[in-house]
């Protein structure tokens, strides 16, 4: 008998999954439920492209050849979820609608945080297509741009800006930006970079609320007034998982699954993407992870699981971000005790790799620019190359390993 | 058989096809994908095919022959 396959959420994780679930031979008939009432689009262009460019959402299209030749596929938009009746086997919708399941798949993603304060109008969040176009329009030449939260949509927020001729401001609460993933001394690089293409970066600053009634005027913060024509607040996410609250799974910080997307106990509810937290099998911790690469690769677990398949190995956590024209990549998880080594290229210059590492191995990779050495450290850092060896590749690299604190 | 087909215009260097298929992917000076085999048998049908799904820009695609 061919299974019944449904999929809430057609972000990466959703899409990805049919994608995998496919590949891997499942054969029966496979419904998506889009929440948003656009056809699945792709997220990363959105503070990018996105903002620069006049593009449709047709233009970043998220369905792609990999759903292609399978006959039983079928996506609703404007399908938005909000119960789970796991008896049943059932989702209804907001509109009423119900749809009946063999095996599950939740992939709602997350909504943006929020600040604390009533926001007056020219202040933003940044998650969807509307989001996007919303800040697309008001980022006009000259237009004072205060971007808060120095993380990855921020930076590429104030990125885009810049391009587009704002004067554009990052207030980071930390001491440096991504100061919290990659360590001060990556941060002080960071820095630089986005001084060097007109961006100015304010850290350690507390936001205490907006100035203006009818529109945006300041951001207040306790270390003094920010002049803002427009605000966009990059702080975070927090998963979709209110409506599963009385489904019987288990929610903490997302929707809590095994260490291969498995949430209920029976194996028919899985989770993906953003809103759900896989565990860690070294650490026994549930842990969410946001990026487009982990969606992808918790797709092609479950997809394989759903196809009776042996699932793929995990590969190491993989991100990247564009900034003022170069890429940003990290493979692995650096930790903030780590040392920084430098693989390629130089410190001193806006290109180079380094590799984060402790006594006994490498932790993460992490590159500005310098795509294809990236690749090949990624590779071997992926294939488990040893830390000697690792760290003898360091030729040419002026400045030598140093310690973060 | 399979046949990889890529559309360079697409391609950002991302190198996830490079990591996912050292054997038939690599990257250039360009930052741009080389393919290095361009015909995939059956065996390796399955991991090829993945590194082309792990592909962001949705560069390469899977022709069957």
């Amino acid at each position: 008998m061919k299974e019944y396959l449904l999929i809430v959420g057609a972000g990466v994780g959703g899409i990805k999954t049919a994608e995998a679930a496919i590949a891997a031979g499942f054969e029966g008939p496979i419904t998506l439920l889009n929440g948003e009432t656009h056809a699945p689009y792709d997220r990363p262009p959105l503070s990018k492209r996105c903002l620069t460019e006049e593009l449709a959402v047709s233009d970043v299209p998220l369905a792609g050849p990999g759903l292609d030749g399978h006959q039983a596929l079928t996506v609703h938009d404007g399908a938005r979820a909000e119960e789970l009746h796991m008896g049943q086997r059932r989702i209804v919708c907001q509109d009423g609608r119900r749809f009946d399941y063999d095996r599950l798949v939740l992939a709602p993603g997350a909504t943006a945080r929020a600040l604390p304060f009533p926001s007056p109008a020219g202040v933003h969040t940044l998650r969807t297509w509307a989001d996007a176009i919303a800040v697309r329009e008001e980022l006009l030449p000259g237009a004072r741009v205060v971007v808060i939260g120095g993380g990855f949509i921020g930076a590429e927020v104030a990125s885009s800006a810049a391009q587009l001729g704002c004067h554009t401001t990052i207030l980071e609460g930390g001491a440096a930006p991504l100061g919290r993933v990659l360590g001060p001394e990556f941060g002080q690089r960071v820095i630089r970079f986005h001084a060097e293409h007109g961006v100015r970066i304010m850290t350690q600053v507390q936001v205490q609320g907006f100035v203006g009634e009818q529109r945006v005027e300041a951001v207040k913060t306790a270390q003094g007034i920010v002049p803002a024509d427009v605000v966009i607040v990059g702080i975070g996410a927090a998963p979709d998982t209110a409506w599963l609250e009385d489904s019987g799974l288990m929610i903490g910080n997302g929707i809590l699954c095994s260490a291969q997307g498995q949430a209920d106990t029976e194996g028919r509810v899985f989770a993906v993407g953003d809103a759900a937290a896989w565990l860690d099998p070294a650490t026994g911790v549930h842990r969410r992870h946001e990026h487009w690469s982990a969606a992808g690769s918790q797709a092609a677990v479950v997809g394989a699981v759903l196809a009776a398949r042996v699932p793929p190995p995990r590969p190491a956590p993989y991100f990247w971000s564009d900034q003022h024209g170069t890429k940003i990549q990290m493979v692995g998880e650096p930790s903030p005790d780590d040392h920084m080594h430098g693989l390629h290229g130089n410190l001193d210059d806006q290109e180079f790799v380094v590799a984060f590492h402790d006594s006994k191995r490498v932790s993460a990779i992490v590159a500005l620019g310098q795509q294809r050495a990236f690749a090949r450290h990624r590779a071997r850092f992926t294939r488990g190359e040893p830390l000697e060896r690792a760290l003898e590749r360091s030729a040419g690299m002026l400045t030598p390993s140093s310690g973060r604190s | 058989m399979s046949r990889i087909e890529a559309d360079l215009s697409l391609c950002q260097g991302y190198a996830n096809c490079m990591v996912e298929a050292p054997e038939y992917f690599d990257l250039g000076d360009d930052d741009k994908v080389i393919i290095l085999q361009a015909d995939v048998p059956e065996t390796d049908t399955g991991h090829v095919r993945a590194a082309a799904l792990s592909c962001p820009a949705r560069v390469l695609r899977m022709e069957e022959k």
